[in-house]
């Protein structure tokens, strides 16, 4: 809520300074957003009124104009149409220095001597645009200097009001609310009912009382709605955020802003058979809104009709057909209370968020409807006349909100906040914000004032007390609890050990976006099924991850823009698979490699990473890990692999598809891995074996294979060959060229073997050799090279 | 004696000119061999008298063992001038770069987080985990908002189309967590939580940890005070902290958290800096998850760690960190 610290002081006036005013409201919840001048710096500016406005003699667009500044008569050059006789005006006075450091002299304007400057509402930056220069009122004193008479010595304050506190959109809530903090009493208005003669035409009927329990409506009659709104009402509402429309509408959104109330107008003659219906709309029936939205109303829409159609959504918006014009010259003033729970939701599914909708919603205090609809009249009658007829008003007194009586026990507070706050305090702090107390049994019974719609727990008053207590006040005290010691296991992955292993190895961790481009996942996974946004930020933004390599691989072509050639990433985040019955949220960890195997630099040549590099650091996280050659749509159909931990698959790893690569026009090779829920994969606790003291053997072996057999179909039949003493086996060389049959590879492998109580004789050796070779020669055709 | 002194001098000056191991040995040959010049005339003495004979082998013996002590001087000279040579032909420039791996780095926010982790483990608190997609009894009714409640639109939410959320904040996994275990509880939840807002300072997703405490005597002092050790500690100074009264539905009395940072080397130090939001629990959240809300009182806070990192390491734009520009993470490392 933005409002002018001047109006607020009319109402109740701490002599504070705005920065400290400021502070307090911001010290008792209301957040001071910001706080600025209502007009730049300038002096000399003072009311003078044009006494004659003659023709320039040579010049067509400029008037000699004959000025009175109170004291004295001024000759004044002025280039304005609006320029006139009998104008009251701003005059900047030789010596003034106007925004912008602009300083006005005495010269001589196409041969005839200008002392100041009759000045336009921009040229004071006291608006965005104007037409001529400002007229002021006929009454305005002359000579006044202009800061004063306009009380342009005034702030503009913000406040980011929380959705609980509906009852400080008012200025008179705000003034409450200081009036407490300060304990101070409101200057409230003084409101002169009329008692008018005039008998009601308006013919009102509620149909759903309990979403309207309270509905006024007035019709004036002969109004002139092309009369301006006074200065002092444009201003105040200009100051509170809100532009100048006509004055009918001016002064419903002036009572609203001083009261909270909102109200409505309609034009009497557009309405059938002079009726007003407060109603549920029937299904289908349309409205054309204000702002110019057709809308389509719904069922549970509270809307006021006339006779035959829907003339506003209640407590939202009023529609375009039935509100005021200038030509409007009768209408009907509408001040209603609409329970919030009628009202919430409403703006939101229309789209037509208000001034109105946002009070509404929140709740607007009960007892204002007819003070507000009297203010208006007041208003209305002094600046359009009119005549004002009575006010007809329908009331279901049991449906309207009723004063909350609360148990606050002083041993509560003390409970909730962890120290004691005197009686004095919480009674003075809880009667300053309007409660009515009783005492009772330790503690009090409090009763809530019906502006207050936040209030109905007990936890509700602490917080009152408490925030005008004020937060600073709160100590700090640490808590005293029973020592309780943590699980941490050791038979789980940790993430973040895993997220170590990675850093170690040139990962840099990345964060990206849970949802994605749906070309991108179409593009990568074009079988998934995926989840999509309703409401997406953007559209490539709309559907959600099903793995974490899309942005890997976006994140590899896009640092190749950026000339970086050596790229390894990795994230930690969920992904999200539609099964058929909902939706698998699995935290995965993926990475992504791309460009040379090492940094580059001297002595180690400039090599590209292949898919060993990248199965060594998946190796590196999960030494168990065994590799299945498998396909993934993502990936090289010929260099991909599932990953499996304790016979299950827990991941995928292998080179980006090079159909993907060129789609993204990604340079060199790219090798992904990802792993599901890394978390929940059991890890072995380590169990010792004793170390043999006897002396291990080492035997080579080359053997020529065919392309097609794998190093896994090796490493098995010389595990299962060898025996008990077989400790280790391990490739140590792989060959194909020249000295090889084309369709053949050779490979070396080693083997470590050792007895764990004697020493191994040449001649066991022998026979455990003899064995491995006929093995693996039989089953793989194997052949042994020199 | 004459012979004796003249042979000790040209086996100085044969040592002298002697540059290499293998000269040694011929010099050694030469007088100390089978047919060395002192071995001759060791053979001779059998031609002298006895007294003669003793008083002359005396000399030569004498002689041997200067040559010898002459031989293995030179011997360890020759050893440690070859040592020296190989010392200087091995020396090294130390300033070439050394080989190998590169180290990566760890996304600042992972960073603010094992941190934030390892503070709250300090004292006792649990790590919970929860869905990012979540339906709106979590995420907001059990929350005390209600369908239509003003205070959702104080957070724009990412809807699907079966109704359900994107979480637009941790504190649904709070819900969870009190549901499926009894009181007292000690916990936090980091996680990503996601709002339909994009600019400088707003991202369609971003961190958050909450914190929540609950248990007989749990109250706002208290909060206040593991609040100031959780700033300090992060921020490694003494931090000045400020609570402001402010509103959430799940939280009453809620404060909003503001700080100022004390060190004059930081960048934002002396500026107030609103870091998080919370409060004491909302007695219908505490029932909405089966705990007696007389019994039992609980506090609760929610704090950006992309914040936190933005002001730990002075990153000034939000969305940069989630751009995956290898430029912007390798600073992490």
């Amino acid at each position: 809520m933005q409002l002018s610290k001047n109006w607020l002081l009319e109402w109740v006036n701490p002599q504070k300074t705005t920065e400290a005013l400021c502070q307090q409201f911001t010290a008792v919840g209301l957040e001071v957003d910001s706080f600025t001048p209502v007009a730049p710096a300038f002096s000399g500016v003072v009311v003078a009124k044009i006494l004659s406005a003659d023709r320039h003699p040579d010049a067509d667009k400029l008037q000699v104009c004959l000025v009175d500044d109170g004291s004295q008569m001024q000759q004044v050059v002025c280039g304005a149409k609006n320029a006139r006789a009998g104008l009251t005006v701003a005059l900047a006075t030789v010596g003034a220095v106007l925004p912008g450091d602009f300083n006005i002299k005495a010269a001589k304007l196409r041969g005839v001597a200008s002392n100041g400057m009759l000045c336009a509402q921009t040229e004071l930056g006291l608006a965005d645009a104007s037409n001529g220069i400002m007229e002021l009122p006929n009454d305005a004193p002359l000579g006044q200097d202009l800061r004063e008479y306009l009380q342009l010595n005034d702030d503009i304050i913000d406040i980011d009001l929380t959705p609980n506190r509906g009852d400080c959109l008012s200025i008179k809530g705000l003034a409450r609310e200081l009036a407490a903090i300060n304990e101070l009493t409101i200057t409230d208005i003084n409101i002169s009912s009329k008692n008018n003669e005039i008998k009601s035409t308006i013919n009102v009927k509620v149909k759903e009382k309990s979403a309207c329990p309270r509905y006024c409506a007035r019709v004036i009659k002969g109004v002139n709605v092309n009369n301006n709104s006074p200065l002092w009402l444009q201003e105040k509402l200009r100051r509170c955020g809100i532009r100048s429309i006509n004055p009918i509408v001016d002064v419903t959104n002036f009572v609203m802003l001083e009261l909270g109330q909102p109200m409505h107008a309609f034009d009497l003659d557009t309405l059938s058979q002079s009726a007003i219906v407060v109603r549920l709309a029937s299904s289908q029936e349309k409205l054309v809104l204000l702002d110019g939205q057709a809308v389509t109303l719904t069922e549970d829409t509270l809307i006021i009709a006339d006779h035959d159609k829907p003339l506003a959504i209640a407590g939202v918006m009023g529609g375009k057909e039935s509100g005021v014009t200038l030509d409007s010259r009768n209408i009907v003033l509408e001040s209603a209370f609409f329970s919030p729970a009628a009202i919430q939701g409403k703006a939101r599914y229309y789209g037509a968020h208000s001034d109105s909708s946002q009070r509404f919603e929140r709740g607007v205090d009960p007892t204002m409807t007819r003070i507000a609809l009297e203010r208006a009249t007041q208003l209305i009658l002094d600046i359009c006349d009119g005549e004002a007829e009575a006010i007809t008003e329908v009331r279901a007194d049991n449906d309207l909100p009723k004063p909350c009586t609360i148990k606050l026990r002083r041993a509560r507070i003390r409970q909730l906040l962890g120290f004691a706050i005197a009686d004095e305090h919480v009674e003075s702090i809880l009667q300053r914000l309007g409660m009515q107390l009783e005492l009772a049994d330790n503690g009090w019974l409090v009763t809530t004032p019906l502006h207050r719609f936040d209030l109905s727990l007990e936890e509700d008053l602490i917080e009152e007390v408490v925030r005008i207590y004020g937060y600073d006040h709160i100590p700090s005290i640490p808590p005293l609890e029973s020592l309780t010691m943590l699980p941490a296991t050791e038979q789980r992955w940790n993430m973040n050990a895993l997220r170590s292993i990675l850093v170690e190895r040139g990962y840099h961790e990345t964060m990206t976006y849970s949802f994605i481009d749906p070309k991108l996942q179409a593009l990568i996974f074009p079988d998934e099924v995926v989840t999509s946004l309703q409401n997406p930020i953007a559209a490539q933004l709309s559907v959600m991850r099903t793995s974490l390599w899309p942005n890997l691989i976006m994140a590899v072509a896009n640092n190749q823009k950026h000339q970086q050639s050596r790229l390894r990433f990795f994230e930690v985040g969920r992904v999200f698979c539609a099964t058929s019955t909902d939706i698998k949220q699995t935290i995965q960890i993926a990475g992504v490699a791309n460009g040379s195997r090492y940094p580059e630099q001297w002595g180690i040549s400039d090599e590209s990473i292949d898919f060993y590099d990248v199965k060594a650091d998946v190796e590196a996280m999960f030494p168990e890990a065994k590799f299945v050659a498998a396909q993934n749509p993502a990936l090289h159909p010929g260099q991909s692999a599932k990953i499996v931990l304790n016979d299950k698959e827990v991941g995928f790893i292998g080179g980006l598809h090079p159909r993907i690569s060129q789609q993204l026009k990604i340079a060199g090779p790219v090798v992904l891995f990802a792993i599901e829920a890394p978390e929940q994969i059991a890890k072995l606790i380590p169990q010792y074996q004793q170390v043999s003291k006897y002396p291990q053997i080492r035997r080579d072996l080359a053997l020529a294979l065919l392309e097609k057999v794998t190093i896994q179909q090796v490493y098995d039949i010389v595990q299962d060959s060898a025996g008990e003493l077989l400790v280790e086996a391990s490739i140590f060389d792989l060959y194909r060229g020249e000295r090889i049959a084309p369709n053949k590879k050779s490979i070396a492998v080693k083997m470590i073997l050792q007895h764990p109580s004697r020493t191994l004789v040449d001649e066991e050796i022998a026979e455990i050799m003899l064995q491995v070779v006929n093995e693996l020669n039989t089953k793989l055709n194997a052949e042994l090279r020199e | 004696m004459t012979d004796i002194t003249s042979l000790i001098s040209s086996v100085k000056t044969s040592l002298e000119n002697a540059n290499t191991l293998l000269d040694l040995q011929q010099i050694r040959a030469e007088y100390l061999g089978k047919k060395g010049l002192v071995t001759e005339l060791l053979k001779n003495l059998g031609q002298l008298s006895g007294e003669e004979r003793k008083e002359q082998g005396q000399v030569i013996n004498q002689a041997k063992q200067d040559i010898l002590s002459l031989i293995e001087a030179k011997q360890t000279a020759l050893k440690e001038a070859e040592l020296a040579k190989q010392l200087a032909a091995e020396s090294i420039d130390v300033t070439l770069p050394g080989r190998g791996q590169a180290r990566g780095s760890l996304h600042p926010v992972t960073k603010v987080q094992q941190r934030v982790e390892a503070f709250f483990k300090s004292i006792g608190f649990e790590i919970a985990d929860g869905p990012e997609i979540e339906d709106q009894f979590h995420n907001f009714e059990a929350l005390n908002m209600p369908e239509s409640h003003p205070a959702r639109d104080m957070q724009d939410t990412f809807y699907f189309p079966n109704g359900d959320v994107l979480r637009t904040h941790t504190s649904s996994v709070q819900i969870r967590h009190m549901r499926d275990n009894k009181p007292p509880f000690r916990v936090i939840a980091p996680g990503r939580v996601y709002r339909s807002d994009s600019d400088q300072t707003h991202t369609p997703m971003f961190n958050q940890v909450e914190g929540l405490m609950v248990d007989k005597n749990a109250n706002f002092a208290n909060l206040k005070a593991v609040l100031e050790m959780f700033m300090e500690n992060f921020f490694e100074q003494p931090v000045e902290m400020r609570l402001r009264p402010s509103y959430f539905p799940f939280t009453e009395p809620s404060a909003e958290v503001d700080i100022r940072l004390t060190d004059p080397a930081h960048p934002f130090c002396g500026k107030w800096l609103e870091v998080l939001g919370c409060g004491m629990i909302h007695p219908s959240v505490l029932e909405s998850v089966g705990v007696d809300s007389n019994e039992y009182s609980g506090w609760a806070f929610g704090c950006g760690m992309d914040r936190l990192a933005m002001l730990r390491y002075g990153i000034d734009d939000l969305r940069s960190m989630f751009e995956s520009d290898v430029r912007f993470l390798r600073q992490f490392a």
